[in-house]
């Protein structure tokens, strides 16, 4: 009997845990909308093509603190978490405290490239210089993840007060762009992680944390026969003290809210989660309103906003069921630069684990339709139907008003329609900032309708004719 | 305090029913023009209540009425249109271990219970999460004209609200989707008021949809289209302004 010979996986050090906290019990389940099937012909930029392949893809992106390393050694790691957008000012001037058991991730993720996976040792507390000195009962591979290492930190601080939320740099997973653009595209919806949030015993709502230290202490008699079947408050353990009479007793460990939250703890909590921003192309901001794009205030006052749109959270998008309003296509630009960045705000005051982004999706592989088939397509039925794939660059980036010039300025404009005459038409077919995609729609997608309209068919490079 | 967000529950699917309302290729007429639809985006836009008093953008009090207020930011370009539902977050709402509900916040459960007879249970000292509260958020839209209002109460504030049970964040409800133009008087108005006993920490209208870029139809771009297609041309209707309003003059009378 033949054996096939499978290749090894890789270890499970080298991953990165799975969500901390699970999945919400009772939430509803991820229903995926395809929009695109094998088969159909959809419209890109480019031109039009036609579906051969359609698969599902999954991945989980982990968008807590990303470092460096200025210190690598067997046991240890020191991580330098300066931000270079001058809005986390808070990790490099206040010293934060990192859990026992919290995970660092060494080395870039997404590609075949090699990860490590440490876990921390014992509670360490970051420096006003923003380093963080992490020591491991795991071997710290140093050879392959030396000083200067990307790291990931599997978990995000409380931020102190409202006031003083702090923003993370702009991460990628360079593997979200497809390996071939326009010919495999990526359709990834995406959600985020939901962490648990509590309301402290004593009523405190902000910083509860999810662990409760102190202790309820039971003085008077009588209680222990009660104890037997009605925990207090349902959460605690009980350290002795189940016998009738016995007085003087302490009730230790008082966890989640101490007073009742811990039957079912989702039931007492909501789920919070980071904001998040995207930004595709790297420069530019996605779901946000026309006039808050690029407006970033200063917060000062407890209740300010960095900015009113474009932040989502687990509400907006959560990785339970990720939000298809919220859809990222990458590959579908013929000149790439579809990549998307993720920024993430922390304002929810209370310390996240494990921050991360659920992200699944349909990959597809293209072929194009040659004018040849589009006439025969024509010829047989009269017409044909297809779908359009929005190019984000061309779909999103517009920070113009479609009022006072061409999408990309007049120089651009001016060299395009260069030795042409231009009519009231042409004009207002250029201030109108619309898409190629609607161009090819309205006014045909032969060689010479392209041609007339553009001066160059984008898709000649493709054609050779 | 700060402003405080509680979540969202774990509970519901919580997806953007919106999602394919509009898609690129779509043909729209609205106030009798005919547009294509060139791009849609998803949209979000938190307005953190800071009208009437609440400057700081904090917590709300039992009471609290922000009057109505517009926020310029909401206005799109000229050639895009923006599609949103307003909806609220929950607030946790407790009864206390004595049994009072009303203003009692977040209770301090650290107090000690003292067991003065046998058999008495500790298991009731704590209080017990009943449900979850949010403000009213009532809508004028466009400006001046009231909606989601029975048309013989349009200005009594007896109808025309949503809360956290009508429409939560993460799961808003699309009846109530408002359509935004360009244009000042297009802006919708909101007023925000806290009739739920309680102190409110999260006092903002999440709005979630999609914006949609447009490219305005001339009759020589439709009669192609009409063409191509066999003599049919599909389209839908969108009606930004919502029904005719009854007006408001009869609510002017007021004999308190």
């Amino acid at each position: 009997m033949a054996i096939k010979e499978l290749t090894k996986g890789k270890d499970a050090n080298q991953l990165a845990r799975q969500s901390p906290f699970g999945r919400p019990p009772y939430g509803g389940g991820y229903e995926s909308s395809k929009d695109y099937k094998t088969g159909e012909l959809v419209m890109l930029s480019e031109g039009l093509y036609r579906i051969k392949q359609a698969e599902t893809i999954s991945t989980i992106f982990h968008i807590g603190i990303q470092g460096t390393l200025t210190a690598s050694a067997t046991g240890s790691i020191t991580i330098d978490m300066t931000q270079n957008n001058r809005r986390a000012t808070e990790l490099n001037t206040v010293a934060k405290v990192f859990p026992a058991g919290i995970q660092v991730l060494l080395g870039e993720q997404g590609f075949n490239n090699t990860n490590q996976i440490i876990t921390n040792r014992a509670n360490a507390t970051s420096s006003t210089a923003g380093l963080l000195t992490i020591t491991t009962d795991d071997t710290v591979r140093t050879a392959l993840y030396p000083v200067g290492t990307e790291c990931t930190i599997l978990f995000i601080p409380k931020n102190e007060t409202h006031a003083k939320q702090f923003l993370l740099d702009k991460t990628t997973m360079s593997a979200l762009e497809s390996p071939s653009s326009d010919t495999v595209i990526y359709e990834l919806l995406w959600g985020l992680s939901q962490h648990p949030k509590y309301i402290g015993e004593d009523g405190e709502i902000t910083s509860s944390g999810l662990n409760n230290a102190t202790e309820a202490t039971i003085s008077s008699t009588n209680y222990g026969a009660q104890m037997g079947g009605t925990p207090i408050g349902s959460g605690g353990v009980r350290s002795g003290g189940e016998e009738a009479g016995d007085t003087s007793k302490v009730i230790t460990g008082s966890g989640h809210g101490a007073s009742g939250y811990g039957t079912s703890m989702v039931k007492y909590a909501g789920m919070i989660s980071p904001s998040v921003r995207v930004y595709q192309p790297e420069s530019v901001v996605r779901f946000s309103s026309d006039r808050e794009k690029n407006t970033d205030a200063t917060i000062s006052i407890a209740g300010g906003q960095l900015n009113k749109s474009g932040f989502l959270d687990a509400s907006d998008t959560s990785a339970l069921s990720p939000n298809p309003s919220y859809r990222l296509l990458t590959g579908s630009n013929g000149n790439d630069g579809t990549l998307p960045f993720f920024e993430t705000l922390q304002a929810t005051e209370e310390d996240l684990h494990d921050p991360h982004i659920v992200i699944i999706g349909n990959k597809f592989t293209l072929v194009e339709v040659s004018t040849e088939e589009v006439k025969q397509m024509v010829r047989r039925s009269g017409r044909f139907n297809y779908k359009i794939i929005q190019d984000p660059t061309q779909a999103y980036k517009d920070l113009s008003d479609g009022v006072t010039g061409p999408r990309n300025g007049w120089k651009e404009a001016v060299e395009a329609t260069k030795g042409r005459r231009m009519s009231f038409d042409d004009y207002k077919k250029l201030t109108d900032n619309v898409t190629s995609q609607t161009m090819n729609l309205l006014y045909g997608t032969s060689t010479q309708q392209v041609a007339k309209r553009s001066g160059i068919d984008p898709r000649q490079r493709h054609r050779g004719n | 305090m700060a402003r405080v967000n509680f979540g969202r529950t774990p509970t519901v699917r919580g997806y953007n029913p919106l999602a394919n309302t509009l898609k690129p290729g779509h043909v729209i007429q609205m106030r009798g023009e005919f547009y294509v639809v060139d791009a849609v985006e998803g949209l979000t836009v938190d307005l953190v209540v800071t009208a009437g008093g609440n400057t700081a953008g904090t917590e709300i009090s039992d009471n609290y009425d922000s009057g109505y207020f517009e926020d310029a930011d909401l206005e799109p370009y000229r050639n895009h249109l923006y599609c949103l539902i307003p909806s609220l977050t929950g607030q946790p709402k407790f009864i206390t271990r004595s049994g009072t509900y009303d203003g009692v916040g977040f209770p301090d459960d650290t107090a000690e219970v003292t067991l003065s007879g046998a058999l008495k249970s500790i298991g009731a000292a704590s209080r017990t999460m009943v449900g979850l509260i949010s403000p009213r958020v009532y809508l004028k839209h466009p400006a001046g004209i009231p909606r989601w209002h029975l048309d013989e109460a349009p200005e009594n504030d007896k109808t025309g609200f949503i809360d956290v049970t009508v429409s939560p964040h993460e799961d808003p409800n699309p009846n109530f989707a408002i359509w935004i133009e360009s244009g000042e008087n297009q802006l919708p108005q909101f007023r925000m008021v806290n009739t739920t006993g309680e102190a409110i920490y999260n006092p903002v209208i999440h709005l979630q949809g999609f914006k949609a870029r447009l490219k305005h139809l001339n009759k020589r771009d439709i009669d192609e289209a009409r063409k191509a297609n066999g003599g049919k041309f599909v389209y839908k209707i969108i009606k930004p302004q919502g029904l005719p309003h009854a007006g408001s003059m009869s609510a002017d009378y007021d004999p308190n």
